[in-house]
């Protein structure tokens, strides 16, 4: 049996481990709120550029946009959208093992012909992919800590420049959908072309917009624009996701600890006392062997 | 009716900037500055970086610097789409003119592989900036 000293040593750190994980998950759970309510935030916009974009495209006759246009799809890239940071569950791992799955059997032929890159966001998806050798066209690390629009933007414009210019005909992304703070879902994506707008049985309004300059020139201004909030929303709810499974996992934690440290000291009394028992019988027994010897 | 009013709406990736019924605005289109009053006819154009100005309900006039973005007039209402929007009052003049300084650089040197198309968008943008703070 362990002793006395051992069991203390153990409870201690435990304890230590502990506050730890208690703070994390206060942390986290702030973070999480914050991130809630950006996500909130940023439906606004993305769902007017939206709205635009729904009533314009189907009036405009001459629209001839790269970013709509499907082609031969001969290379494909996979945007892989993780966390910066561990401790937070099996937020990443169910990730990438799906994201890899998909790669390696749902798109099989680009993967074996090596037609598949990846563009890998958050540490994490680097490090994986990098390790296993697979094809990263470009990557985005430490976007989290201070998420800034400005990095959508520059991912975005990343991903258009290689797509104009044919390095890949096909755009997906993969990434962890907020749902709730138990609940997140990993949801694959058509990036480009960009899907088509379906419009839910609205009456069209373009005949009669006064436009400066053309249609086809706001549409083109816009689509990058649309692009761009997509992206935000993905890092936004990605990050959402990540806070909240961390949330979870310090909490998880921090239970289990507590548990642990019940358990050791309970072993603790019990080593203590089975101790003061056998001094007490040796000090009997010693005090009897005294008295018959006399 | 003793005022006509116009709802304007200004909307950025990150919040509602503004929603509120004013009684005109101005931005700069990109075939020139444009004005919108009441009862507008449906109007969709593009912005380039420059100063917004809009005359609220109770005629105070307020100056806005943007990026650039989209306006859309439909049915009474304005919807301004600005990817970054900063108000006259907050606008670093120091800083704004740091970064014109640091996007002249960038356009001024030969270097290749410069990204000269944003640099271009930062210059506009910062003087933009200027001119905002300096007319408000």
């Amino acid at each position: 049996m362990a002793t006395l000293r051992e069991i203390k040593r153990r409870i201690g750190s435990i304890k230590s481990t502990e506050k730890i994980t208690r703070a994390m998950k206060m942390v986290a759970s702030v973070k999480f709120r914050k991130a809630q309510q950006n996500v909130v935030a940023a439906r606004p916009y993305a769902r007017k550029i939206d709205e635009i974009l729904r009533n314009l495209i189907p009036g405009i006759e001459d629209l001839d946009n790269k970013l709509l246009k499907e082609r031969e799809i001969k290379k494909l890239i996979a945007v892989v959208v993780s966390s910066d940071r561990g401790l937070c569950g099996s937020f990443n791992t169910n990730l990438l093992k799906s994201a890899s799955n998909k790669i390696v059997n749902k798109y099989s032929d680009f993967y074996t012909s090596h037609n598949i890159t990846l563009f890998t966001v958050g540490r994490k998806s680097f490090d994986y992919f990098s390790k296993r050798g697979f094809d990263i066209f470009a990557r985005a690390v430490n976007v989290f800590d201070r998420l800034n629009f400005i990095d959508a933007q520059n991912i975005v414009k990343e991903i258009i420049k290689g797509y104009t210019e044919n390095k890949f005909d096909k755009v997906i992304v993969i990434y962890n959908e907020f749902k709730s703070v138990v609940q997140s879902k990993i949801v694959e994506e058509q990036f480009l072309p960009i899907p088509p707008f379906v419009n839910e049985g609205e009456k069209l309004k373009t005949s009669n917009y006064i436009f400066e300059p053309s249609g086809k020139d706001i549409i083109d201004n816009l689509l990058p624009r649309h692009l761009n909030t997509q992206i935000w929303r993905v890092l936004l709810e990605s990050y959402a996701s990540e806070q909240a499974a961390r949330m979870t996992a310090m909490d998880t934690a921090t239970t289990n600890a507590n548990d642990l440290v019940k358990q050791l000291s309970l072993t603790y009394n019990r080593a203590r006392q089975a101790a003061i028992t056998k001094e007490l019988l040796e000090v009997v027994a010693g005090a009897e062997a005294l008295r018959e010897s006399a | 009716m003793p005022d006509s009013l116009i709802h304007l709406e200004i909307v950025t990736p990150s919040r509602v900037v503004f929603s509120e019924d004013v009684k005109s605005f101005t931005a700069p289109g990109i075939e020139g500055s444009f004005q919108v009053l009441p009862n507008h006819a449906p109007f969709i154009s593009t912005i380039i970086p420059g100063t917004l100005k809009f005359v609220t309900r109770d005629n105070f006039t307020n100056y806005f610097a943007t990026s650039g973005g989209t306006v859309e007039v439909h049915a009474n209402k304005i919807t301004m789409l600005a990817e970054s929007l900063i108000p006259a009052d907050q606008i670093n003049r120091e800083e704004a003119e740091r970064e014109k300084s640091e996007a002249e650089k960038i356009l001024d040197s030969k270097e290749p592989g410069t990204d000269r198309e944003s640099a271009k968008q930062k210059l506009l943008t910062a003087k933009a900036k200027i001119k905002t703070a300096q007319n408000a």
